[in-house]
């Protein structure tokens, strides 16, 4: 069995994730593809190193700005965007309308992804945790650059960290 | 018992299969029945297992399960509940209360028509808001429940008719097996009861609306389900 979430683009190609598989053949190929994509993005970055950066798309930078002080009302309206849409445009307006016409920004999926992951893990949130792992599909599925992967390194880690976590919180093997 | 005021709206999905069944086992024949359906509407045989018996039957179609019945129905071509035709047959319905089945978000046109839509969805409101509650219920208190409600364009948010609560299934076939039965064993109890008193949910700080489950969390869920049935 393959590991389909991450197959093809998933920024242009989204998945419904409807009647979607499980069994242990399904969660052998998740982690198989977890470990490939994890190969070959080198050390994560430090926390700190993103906190401190500017980011140009508007929506990345408030994203970002979440992850020091926390606004689970606002990423959760980012989280329905994205749930919604499987896009999150460059910018939105006060009223939350679309307010770009630019969806492609990897920036927007790495940081939503890591305030979801950090906020899983202060909340136990599922519905965080949730959509950081389909975040993370999608960041495997596309082409990163080589400044990008230190931080989708962080995503990664930070999911293992919690779903290996969780799973033996239910003493359910992973 | 034929239901004069109350109708249903049926779909061929896993459902209406449930609720069409397990009324009709109940002797509950919904007063009128329309049945929405585009092309043969059939769908693909699954395994009935043991620990499925008695719940329904999810190979009987549900046109199968009108017309075993003698059951008069009406068919319209379509999907969503929310097409053109579908809001002149629902129009044209007598019952005040039509039991939804799925077929979309309804929106204002067909929840204008002065219809009470009951729907049963499968989480405790308000708490489980939204899509595949009863996965994470499952995994983060290890139980499941349903809520009926009436419909409102808000989702999830209408004034609720009944809730319950339910022990872990014990097999894996939770989307298409435990949630359609659930829904239709709390939509028995509710059309059973006769009574049809709503009360506004209640404000909470733990409501959550839930997007439909990724597939780790899902093995998480049933894997935990399984591995209760082998400790038992």
């Amino acid at each position: 069995m393959q590991y389909e979430y991450t197959l093809q683009n998933r920024l242009e190609n989204s998945h419904k994730y409807e009647f979607s598989p499980y069994g242990k053949e399904f969660i052998s190929a998740y982690k198989d593809s977890r470990e490939e994509s994890r190969k070959g993005l080198g050390e994560a970055i430090k926390l700190d190193a993103i906190i401190d950066r500017k980011f140009e798309s508007d929506t990345a930078q408030k994203i970002k700005n979440l992850i020091r002080n926390p606004d689970d009302e606002t990423l959760g309206r980012y989280i329905k965007k994205y749930e919604v849409t499987k896009k999150l445009w460059n910018a939105y307006s006060a009223d939350w309308k679309r307010a770009s016409d630019d969806y492609s920004d990897p920036y927007q999926y790495l940081l939503l992804s890591l305030s979801c992951l950090l906020r899983y893990r202060e909340t136990k949130n599922l519905k965080m945790l949730n959509t950081a792992l389909k975040l993370n599909d999608l960041l495997c599925s596309i082409e990163l650059d080589d400044s990008l992967k230190s931080m989708l390194a962080l995503c990664l880690d930070l999911e293992k960290e919690v779903v290996s976590e969780l799973y033996s919180s239910l003493s359910v093997d992973l | 018992m034929i239901l004069k005021d109350v109708g249903i709206v049926l779909l061929t999905n896993m459902r209406s299969k449930a609720f069409i069944q397990n009324l009709v086992k109940n002797d509950l024949i919904p007063g009128e029945i329309v049945l929405l359906k585009k092309g043969e509407g059939k769908s693909n045989p699954i395994s009935v297992l043991q620990h499925y018996e008695g719940l329904f039957d999810p190979n009987e179609e549900v046109e199968n399960t009108l017309k075993l019945h003698n059951l008069e129905y009406k068919t319209v071509e379509a999907t969503d509940c929310n097409e053109p035709n579908v809001i002149e047959a629902v129009k044209g319905m007598k019952s005040k209360y039509l039991i939804y089945c799925g077929g979309g978000i309804l929106e204002k046109e067909i929840l204008s028509l002065g219809k009470k839509f009951i729907h049963v969805h499968p989480g405790i409101v308000p708490k489980y808001r939204g899509s595949t509650c009863f996965y994470y219920s499952i995994i983060a208190e290890k139980k499941c429940g349903a809520t009926a409600f009436f419909m409102e364009e808000k989702i999830d948010t209408g004034n609720v008719l009944a809730q319950k609560e339910y022990a872990i299934p014990n097999y894996s076939d939770l989307d298409r097996i435990f949630d359609p039965w659930m829904r239709s064993d709390l939509l028995v109890d509710i059309i059973r009861s006769g009574s049809f008193e709503e009360k506004p949910q209640p404000e909470s700080e733990d409501s959550e609306t839930y997007f439909i489950i990724h597939p780790v969390l899902k093995h998480l869920a049933i894997e935990y389900c399984l591995k209760q049935k082998m400790s038992c």
